[in-house]
């Protein structure tokens, strides 16, 4: 028995998938692919697969990671090629590692998440001077509803959630990209659409989001951003 | 169409409905093909959700048929659900096909399959998204060719304004036919007159328009007659002989989202020989053929080896009636156990449960066991010819307890002919005595948290069937039957679920109902009726309204008992099932009189006169 960690891309046909949906289509993709999953015991016998961190649906990524546990001896690179072959338009695997005995899981190991946030601004715009009003703010609050309360709202202070913001690219006079450094995991978690009402909170609703793409998780490893497949996992 | 368009609806709209895995496309072995080398456009429109929509094995069948002909292009369309109708219509956006986005008003067929009559508003709706002209009178050229098929298009005259032809019977067959029919006509430029009569030569295709019907003052039918050289009196329904020898797909689409069936349906046969009365399924999809064990796991694996599916569900009207079932089973199981492929059974007969095969099933998955006694006492049992004893049930049911079950599920229903407040009485009984037989397990050896179900459906008479001149019951009846039973069934361990008798009201009228009803169809979605087999947008107040306004009386088609020699509207269907036959069947009725099984031997149904050679 072994675990392979996979990276994969979640791309445009895939992008309303919900997490949940996103599990069963590997499960069904690992069966038609022949991939010797291992099963965990008991009555309801369920494949050993977890994901590293559920993506928002609507939103694409270039850095999703899925651990998975194998009965044979099967390489990472077997595992990719075989999977690609079975996966539907809009997934592919495109690294994968195998694990030392007793790594920790992807999902426990992720502390942060970066984003490229594709924004087309109504009006020419000071992005550099907006944002660091922005970061500059004390406490940057913000209304968050709670599924599991009946959707009552609270009020948060996602700050501490923001690692950095900078801007990556600017496209004529409108359309910016954001690249975001965000707090992501069992810890701490920030989503994306969050951020981008504490951003309308403060410079009003003056934008559009065009797009939103996860790029990579990270594990925080004292100070260093590691990418999840990076990582010395031992 | 206007590339940006797509795209819009893909990126705009879809992240603004509640389920956008509706509305993908690019699921698992779903087809995308080059358009540059399509002559045919065909969208298959199921008029319910996508949940409900893929579940439905005649779609999974009739998509990879078409599309695996290199000149045709299948693609689905469902009813888009109400959040996703505001914003298309919001932003103007017509009815497109999942698998291209484009809009269906451009491709040749447009076809519906006709499950059940509760879903005829939204073919109304689906057409109206889609800008197609309602009525097929109003299509021109160059307007697609709206076809319908399915079980309820045995009696499609409710549909006959609506729908330009019907495809009668099963498909695997004569939907090629049609095809090439329309090849030929497409490279000719004929005219759209001139193609339904090309297409009226195959048969099991019905074209509304080549029929004339004349009523009675009183409304009943004076007669039905062609109003063309050339078209046959009668049209007779299409049946594929040899199940082993039909089309079947050696893939299927995987979809992202939950669906309601969401597995492999390995469909054993096709027809029943029980002859329950009620049935109408058991009627019009005689005779049964059978797959040999060897045909159905050559179809399971490829199945199992191309969706990635984990579980395998045996489908056909009464599964437990296959005659090979036990070596099916343990074949599936041996075979897939290792891989964990779990096996459901569905819709086992109360005297076919075998508990080895209940066990044997259990070893992967275990669910709740469903049976179906449909009524409460032995007379009523034998006026719809359901043999089945009460001893029958409680020996099955017990089975079930002693190996460890304790969910189980009852079907009835009410508004039965002849039923008596004593026949609905003996379904509260039942649910008693089934619970009585849960205590008597030992407590160390039953399952925990008994649960007993009882369901009544309302009882809704059907054409082909030996109570189509039956009346149905009155709401009120129905409702007071309801109410004694609620009250019968409370106690700890027996829940009581129910239909609403106004919802089986409106599904008996369109079951029998003719051609006067397309108007009605049409007015009721003018005044907002849709999704009627969804109890939030069921409006029955509307439905009354759109009679009124159409001045007809519902209860004409529901509550009135029909003379032996009345004109039906569907007498010009042939579905092989003869009249004499069910005449004969519904005095037995009458009479209490059971008629066997006919695998046992023939009881002159007049299936196998269907066509030459028969096939029974």
């Amino acid at each position: 028995m072994m675990s392979i960690r996979l990276k994969f891309i979640k791309g445009y046909e895939t992008k309303y998938i919900s997490h949940l949906d996103l599990m069963r289509t590997f499960q069904r993709a690992i069966r038609r692919a022949g991939i010797p999953i291992n099963y965990s015991k008991g009555f309801n016998p369920h494949p050993k697969m977890s994901f590293a961190s559920a993506l928002g649906i609507g939103l694409t990524s270039k850095g999703e990671y899925l651990d998975l546990v194998v009965e044979d001896e099967i390489s990472g690179e077997e595992i990719m090629k075989r999977l690609n072959e079975y996966l539907p338009k809009g997934l592919r695997v495109i690294d994968a590692v195998t694990l030392e005995d007793k790594a920790k899981s992807a999902m426990s190991l992720v502390t942060h998440a970066r984003y490229y946030m594709k924004l087309n601004f109504k009006h020419g715009i000071d992005i550099e001077k907006s944002l660091s009003d922005f970061l500059n703010s004390d406490v940057i609050t913000v209304f968050k509803e709670q599924p599991k309360k009946n959707f009552q709202t609270v009020e948060v202070d996602i700050k501490p959630m923001i690692k950095e913001i900078k801007v990556l690219s600017k496209k004529g006079k409108s359309q910016i990209i954001l690249d975001c450094l965000l707090a992501s995991g069992s810890k701490a978690n920030l989503k994306p659409q969050l951020l981008i009402d504490a951003i309308k909170n403060h410079i009003g609703s003056t934008f559009e989001v065009e797009s939103i793409e996860r790029i990579e998780l990270y594990a925080d490893r004292k100070g260093q951003f590691i990418p999840l497949l990076s990582i010395d996992n031992r | 169409m206007n590339s940006s368009i797509k795209d819009y609806i893909y990126d705009k709209l879809l992240p603004r409905v509640e389920k956008p895995g509706r509305y993908i496309g690019t699921e698992w072995n779903s087809v995308h093909k080059e358009l540059k080398n399509i002559n045919i456009r065909f969208a298959f429109c199921f008029p319910d959700t996508y949940e409900v929509g893929m579940s439905h094995l005649g779609m999974k069948i009739l998509y990879h048929l078409l599309n695996d002909k290199e000149d045709i292009y299948c693609e689905r369309v469902f009813a888009p659900w109400l959040d996703m109708e505001d914003l298309m219509r919001e932003e103007n956006i017509k009815l497109f096909s999942l698998e291209t986005r484009d809009y269906i008003k451009d491709f040749d067929f447009v076809g519906f399959t006709l499950q059940y009559e509760m879903s005829y508003s939204n073919i109304i709706n689906m057409l109206d998204l889609a800008d197609i002209p309602k009525l097929s009178a109003e299509r021109g050229e160059g307007d697609p060719f709206v076809v319908a098929g399915g079980p309820c298009a045995y009696n499609p005259e409710p549909l006959a304004d609506i729908i330009d032809f019907f495809m009668l019977g099963e498909g695997e067959e004569q939907m090629l036919e049609v095809m090439d029919i329309y090849r030929k006509w497409k490279a000719r430029g004929l005219t759209r007159v001139e193609f339904l009569d090309m297409v009226s030569t195959v048969p099991g295709v019905y074209v509304p328009a080549f029929y004339d019907v004349k009523y009675n003052k009183d409304g009943t039918i004076e007669d039905i007659k062609p109003n063309r050289e050339g078209i046959s009196l009668k049209v007779k329904k299409r049946l594929i002989k040899d199940l082993n020898k039909a089309y079947f797909p050696d893939k299927i689409i995987v979809p992202f989202i939950n669906i309601v069936h969401d597995r492999i349906i390995l469909e054993v046969f096709r027809g029943c020989t029980r002859g329950c009365r009620f049935c109408q399924a058991g009627m019009i999809y005689r005779p049964v053929r059978e797959r040999t064990v060897e045909e159905l796991l050559s179809i399971a694996e490829k199945l199992v080896e191309s969706s990635g599916y984990e579980e395998i569900s045996l489908s056909s009207l009464s599964t437990g009636d296959y005659s090979k079932l036990n070596e099916l089973v343990e074949k599936l199981m041996s075979k897939y156990e290792k891989d964990r492929v779990g096996l459901s059974l569905p819709s086992l007969r109360i005297d076919s449960v075998s508990l080895k095969l209940m066990q044997d099933v259990q070893k992967v998955r275990k669910s709740g066991l469903t049976f179906a006694p449909e009524a409460g006492t032995q007379r009523m049992r034998d006026v719809i010819n359901k043999n089945v004893t009460e001893e029958d049930l409680i020996n099955s049911v017990g089975a079930a307890f002693d190996t460890g079950y304790s969910n189980v599920k009852l079907y009835f229903m009410i508004g039965l002919p002849t039923e008596t407040m004593e026949d609905v009485d003996g379904i509260a009984e039942l649910g008693h005595k089934v619970l009585e037989r849960y205590y008597q397990v030992p407590k160390s050896q039953r399952g925990k948290g008994v649960n007993v179900t009882i369901s009544t459906s309302c009882f809704v008479p059907k054409p082909f069937t030996p109570f189509q001149w039956e009346p149905q019951d009155t709401i009120e009846s129905l409702r007071d039957k309801q109410k004694y039973l609620q009250h019968k069934l409370k106690r700890k361990g027996l829940s009581y679920n129910w239909h609403d008798p106004e919802l089986s009201y409106m599904e008996a009228v369109f079951a029998r109902g003719d051609r006067r009803l397309s108007k009605v169809l049409i007015r009721a979605w003018e005044l907002g009726c849709k999704f009627d087999s969804w109890d939030q947008c069921f409006k029955y107040d509307l439905w009354m309204k759109a009679f009124k306004d159409c001045d007809l009386d519902p209860d004409f088609y529901t509550i009135r008992k029909r003379d032996l020699e009345e004109i039906m509207p569907w007498s010009h269907i042939d579905v092989g099932v003869t009249d004499k036959y069910l005449k004969k069947e519904y005095e037995k009725a009458l009479k209490g009189e059971t008629t066997r099984d006919c695998r046992i031997n023939c009881t002159g149904c007049g299936i196998n006169m269907l066509q030459e050679g028969g096939v029974c």
